[in-house]
C-alpha cells in the first residue's frame, strides 16, 4: 500500500464566482439536498433517545443517508467531448485533462461533495488483475456486433492482441515493478495535474518511446478522484469512460463494464455527425436500463455552421431512426456546447474561435428569452451552453429514481423507531391496559422470530415458484425464436440460395426475454407486496397481544422492495447479431434441409446458452436477493425493536430512568421527532393497532 | 507511369478513365468534397446522414440515370438527388460538364455507421473501384468502424489511396492539428499512399484566393489527384485542365494546415521509399508532391493483419521511365 499525504494543494472547485446562475438546473436536488440534510439531523435526535438495540437501526439509516451518491456516467464515442463534458459539468475546467487524441483506458470517477459536507480531497488509483484482463476479453456484448460493424466477428482476438501487446509494453517499461503493481491500490491525500498526467493519461503511443508522463495509465483499472464542489447541493458521482468505436478496442471493453453498475447515463453525441450505428449499438446495450434514466447529449453545437436550422434537423434525424431501430423513443434529447461552458467557466470567451462565436450568437437569439437581458456575457454563455438544462433533466431523475425513495424508506423507518421508543416508555412505566393475556417478554421474543422464520420460508417458496415460471416462459420464448430463425433461414435459402447475406434480427428473442423479465418483477413485486403485509400484521397482532395498548400507537411501516436490477445481460451478442453471411460456411458443408437446421438449431442453443443462463440464473438470483434481504431487514429492524422494549420492562432499568428523571424530557422530545417524521411520510405508515386487525 | 497507362499497361480495362471512389463514415464530408472537386455542387450536403444511393459521376451531357435493384433503368432530371428513394435504386449514374472528369470518373458512395442503412448496398462497386479517397473528420478521426471496413476492403481496391482529414480547422491549434496526424500516421499511414488535411469550407471558400487555397490544403489535395492521374513533371498538368485555383508552386509550404499537409505526404513517402528514416527530408525542403514509390507486394504471412495493406499498392505509379 503506498499512501502518500501532501497538503500543498487544495483540489476544491474553483466555480467562477463571476457566473451566477451556474446551479440553474440544481434547485431540485438542492431541495434534495436540504431534505436530506434536516432528516439526518432528525435521526441524530433520535439516537440520543432510542434503546440500545434500536440505536443500531437508527445508525444503519444515517449511514445510508449519508453514503447517498447517485453516479451519471457519461459515455460516447471516442472524441464526442465526454471529458469536456465532465469538467465542464464539475464546474472545473480543467480538471481532467483533454486533449485530441484519446487519452485514457481508465473509467475515472469524480467523487464531489457539496458545500455542507466538505470532506478531504484525494485520489485513489487501482490498478488492474490478472482477472481484469481476462473479464475484458470474456464477457459478452461487444458493441461492434451490436452495431454490425465491419468485421465485428474477429473483433474479440483483436482485444486479445491488443491488450498482450499492451502488457507487454508496460512489462518491459516497468521491468519487475509491473508484477508488484498488479492488484495494487496507490492512494493520495491530494491531487494535481502531474498526478493525473502520471496516471491517467496515456500520451501519444506513436512515435518517441515514453517519457516519464502517463506511466501507470496502461494497466489501470479504476481512478476515483474525491472532491469538494461549491455548485453542487447534494453528493454526486460523475463517471468518466473511454470513447467507444477507438482503434484500441480495449477501451470500449472497459466501457462495457462500467455500464453495470450505472443508472442514470448520458449518452454523448457529436453534434456534426449524430447517431451512428456504433451509438445505436451503445444506446441498445444500455436500453435495458429504464429508458427514462437514459438520456441524450448532443454536444459540439459550437460546431455547427448553422445551429439554429441544423440543431432541429439533427433532433429529427435521431428520432426518428431511435424509432425505426426500436430505440428508446421517448429518451431525452439535449443538445449543448461543453466547450462552450468550459469558457464561461474559464472566463475566456474572447479567445473563442471566429466559428464558434458565430454560432454562439446565433444559437442565443433563438434560446435566450427576454429575461436573459439581464445576464452577464458569461452567464449568457453558460446559460447557452446547455450544461443547466442537462443538470435539471438529471435532477429530476435523481430526485425520482433514487433521492424520493431514499427518503421515504428512512422517513419511514425512523418513524417505526421512535414510536416503537415511545411504547417502551409507556411499557415501562407500566400502562398497559389490556394486558390480561400478555406474553411474557422472552416468550415475546420466541414467538417473534417464529413469525419471521415463517414468513421468510413462506416468501422463499414464493419465490422459486415465481422463478420456476419464469424460467418455462423464458425457455418457450427461445424455442418459439430459434423456430422462427430456422424457418426465415430456410425460406430465404429457398427463394435466394446462398449467395444472398440471410439476417434475421434477434431483437425479437430480446422483446421476448425483456417482456418475461418485466412481468416477473411484476410478480415478484407483487408477491412482496402481499407477503410483507401479512408480516406486518402479525408482528402487529404480536405487539398488541404481548403489549397490549401500550404499543398501539407504533407507526408501521411496511418493507418496500427498491428497483429491481435492470436485465443488462440482455444487451449480450448472439451469433444472430451479425449480418454477415456467417452461416454460409455452415451451408457449404452441410447439405439438406433436415440435417442443417438440425446444427443449425444447436449453433443457436449454444450461442444463446450464456444469454440465457444470464437471464434465468444469475438476474434471477439477484432479484431474489434483493426481495429476501428486504423482508429480512424489516424483521431486524422489529427484533431490536422488541429487544428494546423488553429490556425497558427491566425493572432496573426503570429504576435508572425513574431516579433521575429524564423519561418525561426524552418523551417530549419522541413526541416531537415523531411528528416530524411523520410529516415527512405522510399517511403512508399504519399504527400497529390498525394493522394488527 | 499514370494510373491510366498501368491500366491500359497492365490491360485490364483498356478503354475506360479511372474511377475514384469517396467513402468514409457518413457526415464525414464526402459529397462537400465532391462537390469541390467537380466544382459546383450536385450532390445533396445537410447536417445529417444524407440517403442517397451511390452516385456514379462520368463526364458527357448532363444526364441522370437511376438504376434500379432488378436492373432496370430510369432517366430523371437528377435537379435534386437527395429525393431519390434509396429503396429499390442500387446506383445514380450521373453525367455533367466538368474538368476533372476528363481524367476520372468519382463515385460518391453512402457514408457507412449510417444505422438506417446497411452497407451490403453498395459492396457490388468496390470491383469497379481503381481507388478510394476515404474521408475521416479531423475531431474524430479514423475510429474503428472506419479502420475495420477500410481492412476489409482494401485489398479489392488498387490505389493509390488517400486518406482525407476534412474539417482540419475544427481542432483549434496547429499543435493539436499535427498530434491527430501524427496518431493518424501511426494507425493508418500503412494503408494509404498519403494523408491529406483539408479545411473543406475554407477550401470552398477560398475561390481565387491563392494563400487561402493553399493553407485550406485544398491545393496538395489536387495536386496529389492530378499527379496520381496524370503523373507529374514529366507529364505537365495544364493550369486550365482543372477548374480549380492554378497550382503553381508548392515549394515553401504555407503556415498553418497545408504546412501540415506537406509534412504529412513527406512522411508516407519516407514510409514508402523503404530507404530508412534518413531519406525523410525536411517539409521545407519537400520541393513538389514526389510521386510514390510503392513497396513492391511482399507477402508476409507472418503479419497477418498487416497483409491487407501491403497488397494494396499494386500499381507502381510512381516509378517513372521505368522500362
Amino acid at each position: 500500500m503506498n499512501l502518500q499525504i501532501r497538503q500543498e494543494t487544495k483540489p476544491d472547485i474553483k466555480s467562477s464566482r463571476r457566473i451566477s446562475n451556474l446551479r440553474n438546473g440544481l434547485e431540485g436536488l438542492q431541495q434534495l439536498g436540504n431534505d436530506l440534510d434536516s432528516l439526518d439531523g432528525l435521526l441524530m435526535q433520535l439516537s440520543n433517545v432510542t434503546g440500545k438495540n434500536t440505536l443500531k437501526t437508527v445508525e444503519r439509516m444515517r449511514k445510508d443517508v449519508a453514503a447517498f451518491e447517485p453516479t451519471i456516467t457519461v459515455l460516447g464515442q471516442v472524441k464526442s467531448g465526454k471529458t469536456t463534458l465532465v469538467n465542464a459539468m464539475a464546474g472545473w475546467a480543467d480538471l481532467l485533462p483533454s486533449d485530441v487524441n484519446p487519452w485514457t483506458s481508465v473509467v475515472t470517477s469524480l467523487h464531489m461533495k457539496p458545500a455542507s459536507r466538505r470532506a478531504e480531497t484525494g485520489a485513489t488509483f487501482q490498478f488492474m488483475t490478472e482477472k481484469n484482463w481476462d473479464r475484458l476479453l470474456n464477457q459478452g456484448g461487444r458493441i461492434g456486433e451490436m452495431a454490425s460493424r465491419a468485421g465485428a466477428e474477429s473483433e474479440l482476438a483483436k482485444i486479445g492482441e491488443q491488450i498482450e501487446k499492451v502488457r507487454a509494453k508496460a512489462q518491459r517499461r516497468l521491468g519487475r515493478k509491473f508484477d508488484l503493481l498488479l492488484g495494487e491500490t496507490h492512494s493520495y491525500g491530494y491531487f494535481d495535474k502531474n498526478l493525473l498526467e502520471r496516471y491517467i493519461v496515456l500520451g501519444d503511443d506513436f512515435g518517441e518511446e515514453d517519457s516519464e508522463q502517463g506511466r501507470f495509465a496502461d494497466i489501470l483499472s479504476s481512478a476515483d478522484l474525491h472532491l469538494n464542489s461549491e455548485a453542487l447541493p447534494v453528493p454526486l458521482c460523475l463517471r468518466d469512460t473511454p470513447g467507444v468505436n477507438d482503434t484500441f478496442m480495449m477501451r470500449e471493453q472497459v466501457t462495457i463494464q462500467a455500464l453495470r453498475t450505472s443508472k442514470f447515463c448520458v449518452v454523448v453525441l457529436s453534434a456534426g455527425q449524430a447517431l451512428t450505428s456504433v451509438d445505436m449499438g451503445l444506446i441498445r446495450l444500455i436500453s435495458n436500463l429504464k429508458s427514462r434514466n437514459v438520456l441524450i447529449f448532443v454536444n459540439r453545437i459550437d460546431e455547427l455552421p448553422d445551429p439554429v436550422n441544423q440543431v432541429p434537423e439533427i433532433e429529427n434525424s435521431i428520432r426518428q431512426t431511435l424509432h425505426d431501430r426500436q430505440g428508446p423513443e421517448d429518451a431525452d434529447i439535449l443538445f449543448g456546447s461543453a466547450y462552450w461552458a468550459n469558457k464561461a467557466l474559464s472566463g475566456d470567451i474572447e479567445g473563442m474561435s471566429d466559428l464558434s462565436g458565430k454560432a454562439l450568437c446565433d444559437w442565443a437569439e433563438v434560446v435566450l428569452d427576454a429575461n436573459s437581458g439581464k445576464l452577464a456575457p458569461l452567464e449568457m454563455v453558460w446559460e447557452l451552453s446547455g450544461i443547466g438544462h442537462l443538470f435539471q433533466a438529471l435532477s429530476d431523475r435523481v430526485i425520482e429514481g433514487q433521492g424520493e425513495q431514499l427518503l421515504q424508506k428512512t422517513a419511514k423507518n425512523a418513524l417505526t423507531v421512535a414510536t416503537s421508543e415511545q411504547a417502551a416508555g409507556m411499557v415501562r412505566i407500566g400502562a398497559k391496559g389490556a394486558g390480561e393475556d400478555t406474553l411474557s417478554a422472552n416468550r415475546a421474543l420466541r414467538a417473534f422470530r417464529d413469525i419471521s422464520t415463517f414468513h421468510e420460508q413462506a416468501f422463499d417458496a414464493e419465490l422459486d415458484a415465481a422463478i420456476a415460471d419464469y424460467h418455462t416462459r423464458a425457455d418457450r420464448a427461445h424455442a418459439k425464436f430459434m423456430d422462427r430463425a430456422l424457418r426465415s433461414l430456410l425460406t430465404h435459402l429457398e427463394t435466394f440460395g446462398k449467395d444472398h447475406v440471410w439476417d434475421y434480427d434477434p431483437v425479437g428473442l430480446r422483446m421476448l426475454l425483456r417482456s418475461a423479465h418485466s412481468a416477473f418483477g411484476a410478480r415478484v413485486r407483487s408477491l412482496a407486496q402481499s407477503r410483507f403485509e401479512a408480516a406486518m400484521a402479525d408482528v402487529a397482532e404480536l405487539y398488541a397481544k404481548t403489549y397490549g395498548s401500550a404499543v398501539e400507537n407504533i407507526q408501521m411501516a411496511h418493507a418496500v422492495l427498491p428497483d429491481l436490477p435492470a436485465p443488462i445481460s440482455l444487451g449480450q451478442t448472439i451469433a444472430l447479431d451479425f449480418n454477415d453471411g456467417w452461416w454460409i460456411s455452415w451451408w457449404n458443408r452441410i447439405r439438406g434441409f433436415n440435417a442443417f437446421s438440425k446444427r443449425f438449431q444447436n449453433l443457436i442453443a449454444r450461442e444463446t446458452e450464456d444469454f440465457m443462463t444470464q437471464s434465468k440464473e444469475i438476474q434471477t438470483r439477484q432479484v431474489r436477493d434483493i426481495a429476501k434481504d428486504c423482508l429480512r431487514d424489516f424483521f431486524k429492524q422489529h427484533d431490536e425493536i422488541i429487544q428494546d422494549i423488553n429490556s425497558a420492562t427491566d425493572a432496573k432499568e426503570i429504576g435508572k430512568l425513574f431516579e433521575n428523571g429524564e423519561d418525561g424530557q426524552k418523551r417530549a422530545q419522541l413526541g416531537a421527532l415523531i411528528a416530524q417524521f411523520g410529516a415527512l411520510v405522510g399517511q403512508d405508515s399504519v399504527d400497529v393497532g390498525v394493522a394488527a386487525q | 507511369m499514370t494510373i491510366v497507362e498501368s491500366l491500359q499497361d497492365t490491360s485490364i480495362v483498356a478503354t475506360r478513365k479511372p474511377r475514384i471512389a469517396l467513402m468514409g463514415e457518413f457526415s464525414a464530408g464526402k459529397s462537400t468534397l465532391m462537390n469541390l472537386l467537380l466544382g459546383c455542387d450536385p450532390m445533396p450536403v445537410q447536417i445529417t446522414a444524407t440517403r442517397v444511393p451511390p452516385v456514379w459521376v462520368t463526364y458527357g451531357a448532363h444526364s441522370a440515370t437511376l438504376v434500379h435493384e432488378d436492373g432496370g433503368e430510369t432517366q430523371f432530371d437528377g435537379s435534386d438527388l437527395s429525393a431519390t428513394p434509396m429503396q429499390g435504386t442500387s446506383l445514380i449514374r450521373f453525367s455533367m460538364d466538368s474538368d476533372i472528369l476528363n481524367l476520372c470518373d468519382l463515385i460518391d458512395i453512402p457514408g457507412i455507421s449510417d444505422p438506417n442503412q446497411k452497407h451490403e448496398s453498395w459492396l457490388d462497386l468496390v470491383a469497379d473501384m481503381d481507388c478510394v479517397i476515404w474521408c475521416t473528420h479531423a475531431t474524430q478521426a479514423w475510429r474503428q468502424s472506419e479502420a475495420a471496413l477500410w481492412e476489409q476492403i482494401c485489398a479489392s481496391v488498387p490505389g493509390p489511396n488517400h486518406l482525407v482529414v476534412t474539417q482540419i480547422d475544427k481542432l483549434r491549434t496547429e499543435l493539436d492539428r499535427r498530434r491527430v496526424l501524427a496518431r493518424l500516421e501511426a494507425e493508418a499511414g500503412a494503408a494509404f499512399a498519403s494523408i491529406l488535411p483539408i479545411a473543406t469550407l475554407d477550401a470552398i471558400n477560398a475561390g481565387m484566393d491563392e494563400t487561402a487555397w493553399r493553407n485550406s490544403g485544398g491545393a496538395a489535395l489536387i495536386e496529389q489527384l492530378v499527379t496520381m492521374l496524370v503523373g507529374d513533371e514529366e507529364t505537365p498538368v495544364r493550369q486550365d485542365d482543372l477548374n480549380e485555383p492554378p497550382i503553381k508552386d508548392t515549394q515553401a509550404p504555407s503556415k498553418g494546415i497545408a504546412a501540415g499537409g506537406v509534412t504529412i505526404i513527406a512522411a508516407s513517402n519516407t514510409l514508402r521509399n523503404n530507404d530508412g528514416p534518413d531519406a525523410c527530408t525536411e517539409a521545407g525542403a519537400q520541393k513538389k508532391v514526389v510521386p510514390r514509390r510503392v513497396r513492391p507486394k511482399t507477402p508476409t504471412p507472418d503479419r497477418p493483419s498487416d497483409a491487407a495493406a501491403h497488397s494494396v499498392p499494386q500499381l507502381d505509379v510512381g516509378r517513372i521511365g521505368d522500362p
